[in-house]
């Protein structure tokens, strides 16, 4: 049973996303891209909440992609799995490499931050990959355009996670310690 | 040169938003601790306080992405 708690945290997290992913996908297009976007700023966002709070936050992500993808693309399967999948499964990536690592998201030691070095650019990647490698099966792109995607992925995601992530790790995660919903609590 | 009313009214309404983002960043700053301590026994105030600072960067974000439109001229007066 879903609880109030999990509820709010995926539906702030999917609202505050939203808009963001809209204007993502208007400001910075990929050109032969349907609905993508080159700086995907949203996620630096859904990244925080999922190190957070673990799935609920990702799913806030995953809600808000649907959405705004949808809403350009229309509402199809190819937008479910592509988008949609790939920005669920991209925070959970980072928050098994967390988990692996042995990290924490409040980024104090220095364990902490070569994992969130790593973990951004390994997910994204995961991300880009899959994305594409779903837009290529179902006819959206071509094989040269494959490598394309996935490095865009790859560098826009990452430094949009960077540049909106790492300070929101930084500045909140010692209040979010206290709460019950915090996945990293001892 | 004339600024636009619907330009005018706009960046009136965004700069006043940005002021209030920063004064509420500056008292969230200095009331570090209590808010921490009354958090600690409130968590409603802990998810109200994390939530509320994840809008305000988002808002700051949206911001600078109208400077930016106008900017380019993709948002006309």
């Amino acid at each position: 049973m879903v609880s109030v708690r999990q509820a709010a945290i995926t539906g702030v997290t999917a609202g505050l996303c939203l808009p963001l992913a809209l204007f993502a996908i208007i400001l910075v297009p990929i050109p032969g891209l349907p609905a993508a976007s080159g700086f995907w700023i949203p996620a630096g966002f859904y990244f925080a909440m999922t190190l957070w709070f673990g799935v609920w936050g990702a799913l806030g992500g995953h809600i808000a992609t649907v959405l705004a993808m949808g809403y350009f693309s229309g509402y199809t399967l190819q937008i479910w799995l592509d988008g949609g999948l790939g920005d669920l499964i991209a925070p959970l990536v980072a928050y098994a490499i967390f988990k692996a690592a042995g990290a924490r998201p409040d980024l104090k030691r220095r364990r902490d931050w070569v994992t969130w070095l790593i973990a951004v650019p390994v997910a994204s990647l995961v991300c880009g990959l899959w994305v594409h490698t779903v837009n290529l099966m179902f006819g959206v792109i071509t094989w040269p355009f494959w490598w394309v995607g996935v490095v865009t992925y790859l560098v826009g995601d990452s430094l949009a996670i960077f540049t909106v992530g790492t300070p929101l790790l930084k500045a909140l995660t010692d209040f979010v310690k206290q709460s019950p919903m915090y996945v990293w609590r001892e | 040169m004339s600024i636009p009313y619907t330009l005018l009214f706009i960046s009136a309404v965004y700069a006043l938003t940005v002021v209030v983002v920063i004064l509420d960043f500056l008292q969230s700053r200095m009331l570090r601790e209590v808010i921490a301590r009354e958090a600690s026994s409130r968590s409603g105030l802990l998810y109200l306080h994390v939530f509320k600072l994840l809008a305000e960067a988002a808002i700051i974000w949206l911001i600078v992405a109208f400077v930016g439109q106008v900017w380019m001229g993709w948002i006309k007066f």
